[in-house]
Formats: C-alpha cells, sequence, structure tokens
C-alpha cells in the first residue's frame, strides 16, 4: 500500500515535470507569433558600431569543409582593418592544415595556428582556448570549420554588444544540406524549432538565450576574466551560457544573423553528435545546478528557465521512466484519478521531441520561416524523440560510470562531415545569396 | 533563404503575426459544440484524443493568418479522421475480448501515443494546406501587382 502510494506520488510528479516543459513550449510558440514588446533588435540612434573581432575557426581532421568557411571568410562585409581570422589547426592528420595554410598566404588577416598531433584533437574547449590567446579584438567569434555565415553576419551580431551588459550573442543557424537524407530534414526540423521560436521567445522574454557552438560571439574581457572555455565538458558552449549569466552578464539571440551548417547526415552521426551533447548538456547541470539557484545575479525568470534549459536532457528519460511507472501502476490497480495523469503524459510526449522543440514549436517556426512542403515530415519527429530517449539513457549511464570510476575528462566524439555542403553552397553562389 | 543585401542595417525585425480572434472564437465554438454533441455517445478517451485535437487547432492553427474555411475544412476533417480512427481501434477491441485481453493491454499501454499517430499529421496537414492557400495568395496579388 505504501509502495503503491510511493510510487503514485513519483508518477504525478513525473508528468507534472513534462506539463512544465509542454507549458514553457507553449508559451515560447505563442511569444514568437505574437509578441511584440520584446527586447529591441535594433541599434539606437542608428550608430554604427564597429569594435575590433577576432574569429576563431578550430578544425580537426576536416579537410572536406574548411577551405569553404576560410573562402567565405574573405568575403565577410566587416571592414578587413578591424578583423582577423584564427584557423587553429588542432592536430590534424590530414591536409587541414596544409589548406589554413594555402589560404593564409593569399589573405594577410587569416592567421593559421598549429598544434601538435600529441597535444591537439583532445576537443574543441582547447582549441579554442589556443587561438583565444592569440587573439585581439575586443570581440571573439568562433565557428565551426562545417558552417557557412552570412556575409554581413559580424555587423549583425557585434551591434549588439553596444549594450555593456551583453557579454555573448548568438546567431542563428540554418541547416545547409536539408535534403541531403531523413536525418538532415529532421535536424533541419529541430534547428527550425530550437532558434526560430525557443532562442527568440527566449530573448524577447529576456530569459536565457543559449551560446551555441557556432555563430556565437562573446567579449574578449570576459572569456580571459572567466578563464576561457572549460576543456573538462563535452557541451562547452552551455557551460559558458551560464558561467556568463552566473557572472551577471546577458546573452542576446539574433535571428537575423544566419549561419548554414552541415548537418549530420545518418543515424550513427546523429548519435555521436547528440551523445556528446546529451553528456556535456548532463555534465553542465551537475556543476551549475547549484549555483544557479544561489546565485544573487539572475532574476527569478532566468533561474526557472535556467533550470528548465539545464535539465532538458533528462527529459526523455523521465518521459520513459513515466511510461513504465504508469504502466506498472494501472496494474497493481491504482486510484482512478491517475487515469488523469496518465493521459497527460501522453499529451507530455511530444513536448520532449528531438533537439527539445516539441512538433508545434517546430510547425509554427516553419511557417513563420515562410516554409512550404516541410510539414509533412512533422509527425516523424516521433522517431528522433525515441532515438533521444535512447541517446539520453546512455548518456547518463556513461556519465554515472565515468563518475563511479573517478574520471573527470570525458572523451571528445568528433562529428564527421562528409562535405556534401559545398554542393549547395556551389547553387547558392550561382543563385547569388 | 537569402542573407541580408543590405550592408550596414542595424534594425533587426522577425515577423510577427496579428491572432485573428474572430477566427479563434468560431474554432472555439465549433470544439465546444461537437463536444456537447458527442460527449455521452463515446468513450472517455474518444473524447479526449478528439479534444485535444480541436485544442490544438484553435489554440495554433486558428489564430494564424488565413481563409477560415481552410481552418474549419481541416478542424472538421481532423474530427471525422479522430472519429473513424477510434471507432476502428474500439471495434479490433470488443472482438478480441476473449483472446487473453491482450489487445486491451496493449490499448492501455500504447492508446494514449498511437492517438498522436492521427492527431499530428492531420494537425500538420491541415497547417501545410492553409500555408499554401497564403502562399497562392500572395503569389496571385504578387502577379496582378507586375500587370
Amino acid at each position: 500500500m505504501i509502495l503503491n502510494s510511493l510510487l503514485t506520488f513519483i508518477f504525478i510528479l513525473l508528468v507534472l515535470i513534462m506539463l512544465a516543459y509542454l507549458a514553457r513550449h507553449y508559451i515560447f510558440t505563442l511569444t514568437a507569433l505574437y509578441y511584440r514588446h520584446g527586447q529591441p533588435h535594433y541599434t539606437p540612434h542608428g550608430l554604427v558600431y564597429r569594435p575590433t573581432v577576432s574569429v576563431l575557426i578550430p578544425a580537426h581532421n576536416e579537410e572536406k569543409v574548411i577551405g569553404r568557411i576560410l573562402q567565405r571568410t574573405t568575403e565577410l562585409t566587416y571592414p578587413k582593418d578591424k578583423l582577423e581570422i584564427i584557423a587553429i589547426d588542432d592536430g590534424s592528420t590530414d591536409r587541414t592544415g596544409e589548406i589554413m595554410e594555402e589560404i593564409a598566404r593569399e589573405h594577410k588577416h587569416i592567421k593559421v595556428f598549429h598544434r601538435n598531433v600529441e597535444t591537439g584533437g583532445k576537443g574543441k574547449p582547447e582549441a579554442l582556448n589556443e587561438g583565444l590567446r592569440h587573439a585581439k579584438g575586443e570581440i571573439v567569434f568562433c565557428f565551426d570549420a562545417d558552417y557557412y555565415p552570412q556575409r554581413d553576419i559580424l555587423e549583425k551580431m557585434v551591434a549588439f554588444f553596444i549594450d555593456p551588459e551583453v557579454g555573448g550573442v548568438q546567431g542563428r543557424v540554418t541547416v545547409l544540406n536539408e535534403p541531403e537524407t531523413l536525418t538532415t530534414r529532421l535536424v533541419a526540423l529541430e534547428r527550425i524549432g530550437g532558434y526560430r521560436v525557443d532562442q527568440l521567445a527566449r530573448d524577447d522574454l529576456q530569459l536565457v538565450p543559449q551560446l551555441g557552438g557556432t555563430a556565437v560571439g562573446v567579449r574578449r574581457s570576459l572569456i580571459e576574466f572567466l578563464g576561457g572555455w572549460d576543456p573538462k565538458v563535452l557541451a562547452e558552449d552551455t557551460d559558458l551560457t551560464f558561467r556568463i549569466y552566473l557572472a551577471g552578464y546577458k546573452i542576446r539571440y539574433v535571428n537575423e544573423a544566419e549561419c548554414y551548417e552541415e548537418a549530420v547526415e545518418d543515424w550513427r552521426s546523429y548519435w555521436r553528435q547528440r551523445s556528446r551533447w546529451a553528456r556535456g548538456h548532463m555534465q553542465c547541470a551537475f556543476k551549475h545546478l547549484w549555483p544557479l539557484i544561489r546565485s544573487r545575479n539572475l532574476r527569478l525568470r532566468e533561474k526557472v528557465d535556467g533550470f528548465l534549459i539545464l535539465n532538458v536532457y533528462f527529459v526523455p528519460i523521465l518521459v520513459g521512466l513515466a511510461w513504465i511507472l504508469g504502466a506498472t501502476l494501472f496494474f497493481a490497480q491504482a486510484p482512478q484519478w491517475t487515469t488523469l495523469f496518465w493521459a497527460s503524459l501522453s499529451i507530455s510526449l511530444y513536448s520532449a521531441t528531438g533537439n527539445s522543440a516539441p512538433f508545434f514549436e517546430v510547425a509554427i517556426g516553419a511557417y513563420l520561416d515562410r516554409r512550404e512542403r516541410i510539414y509533412w515530415l512533422i509527425p516523424l519527429l516521433l522517431l528522433s524523440f525515441l532515438y533521444n530517449m535512447l541517446i539520453c539513457s546512455k548518456a547518463l549511464l556513461d556519465l554515472c560510470m565515468s563518475r563511479a570510476v573517478g574520471s573527470k575528462r570525458s572523451t571528445w566524439e568528433k562529428t564527421l562531415h562528409s562535405g556534401t555542403g559545398n554542393n549547395y553552397v556551389n547553387i547558392a553562389k550561382q543563385e547569388r545569396w | 533563404m537569402s542573407p541580408s543585401s543590405t550592408r550596414y542595417r542595424q534594425t533587426f525585425g522577425p515577423r510577427r503575426e496579428k491572432p485573428e480572434y474572430l477566427h479563434v472564437a468560431t474554432g472555439a465554438v465549433v470544439a465546444f459544440s461537437l463536444y456537447v454533441l458527442l460527449h455521452g455517445a463515446l468513450d472517455d478517451s474518444t473524447i479526449a484524443s478528439i479534444m485535444i485535437f480541436n485544442l490544438l487547432s484553435v489554440l495554433l492553427t486558428f489564430p494564424l493568418r488565413g481563409q477560415l474555411w481552410c481552418k474549419m475544412l481541416w478542424q472538421g476533417l481532423g474530427n471525422l479522421v479522430g472519429l473513424a480512427w477510434n471507432l476502428i481501434w474500439l471495434s479490433l477491441m470488443a472482438s478480441t475480448m476473449g483472446e487473453g485481453g491482450v489487445f486491451q493491454i496493449l490499448h492501455f499501454a500504447i492508446g494514449p501515443t498511437l492517438n498522436f499517430m492521427w492527431i499530428v499529421p492531420v494537425w500538420s496537414l491541415g497547417f501545410s494546406a492553409l500555408a499554401s492557400v497564403e502562399r497562392q495568395k500572395r503569389r496571385g496579388r504578387k502577379r496582378r501587382e507586375a500587370k
């Protein structure tokens, strides 16, 4: 009897947590659609703000894509006398370093730094820290090798640093190779929901817009004060987000500053990438939850949003747990009123699809983007949810295991890029965008 | 997917919608009438799934810019699909009563998820249709302006 009551209590608690996420997603969706009183998205008084900028591009065995991004940096419209590009060859064993040197020879503002095979290749944070040591710009930007930014992306993002409270700025990530496979299409959907709705709403409501690993700008003075990127954390972007907020600064999201990414093309790569994200995010949850709750630098609404973000990768596990618990309670003849929560659980299921964006958030994002034929894929997000359930469970197990054996450092699983994005860039160039 | 063409523009405003409150009210009246009509005639799980669909339509599709007839058409279609889905599901359950209740266990364990198999696709298709009608309208307007 006591056990039954305890299980019922846990079950109801789990469902309430999921309903909280559902409500949050619904608020974000409506905000992205209708809210017109968010933070201003402009530089006041028509002022043109142009500080010096350093762009860090870390790359480890990226010979298929590194040429594309370096070439693109030469096309950026930001004044060249205020711009330096720092390419970091992170112990590559392929032609990455050579390609970097070839392009750097032709363009003075591109500098290349090589890390040797013994010390390099241990993860992006270490490569970024190496780049930071050589950076001289007031604002440090970071782009991954497989990304392709808009020509005027720096102007759009830099404008927000005119506010001294802004510590970091995040641009929008859009999938470049979307038509390639079903996986890339589903990733594109997740990105639409995650950026066009989720991040924008967080910015509008003055919550906690998250820094991603790329299309990111940070004040150099701040990142140096914080001690650079933490090499022990697998999700260095989420980690930096919370360190910035805990230090009393804020982050802005710029929807118009687009950067195109080459998304993973098969489920195996998806697994590797998302496992790293999930483990990194969970590490951040363990690292920042308590400081977040205790911090005096964050308002209550920021704390609530931060709490929900930090725990987002636990949600698929909780859904699975609640499902098992609900079925157990049903067969153990629980009171009738638990049926209500059982039904609520199914509603909550879709609140945790994909990379934290539920189906209606994705659909509204696609609608706002004036997308035409993407909606029919939305039901398939259930696939990525089920996949994420496994990924997150495995990530939690791995993390617990590594903590049990006392290992503080996690292995960085590199995402492989095939370079198919190049085809889309060529098509786009012909169409002159 | 075109990058901004203005080089020194520093005003960035994302696209926003203005809610169609009249459409929302119409959709809500239809949904409520359906509830009153079907309540008592059908079992609770069928009513719940149909109402979830109506809730989604009224709160997320009806406020958007677009033709009211298109929204109502998809709301009606969705309700019909939901009704058919649940009737088939319940008749399967009734016809397998004597088979040790395996289907009943299945119904309980995965029934709510299976309901989403029709709710999400029908809602997405309705959304797609709405966007498509709007697109055609925009193109027509552009063509007229060009002439």
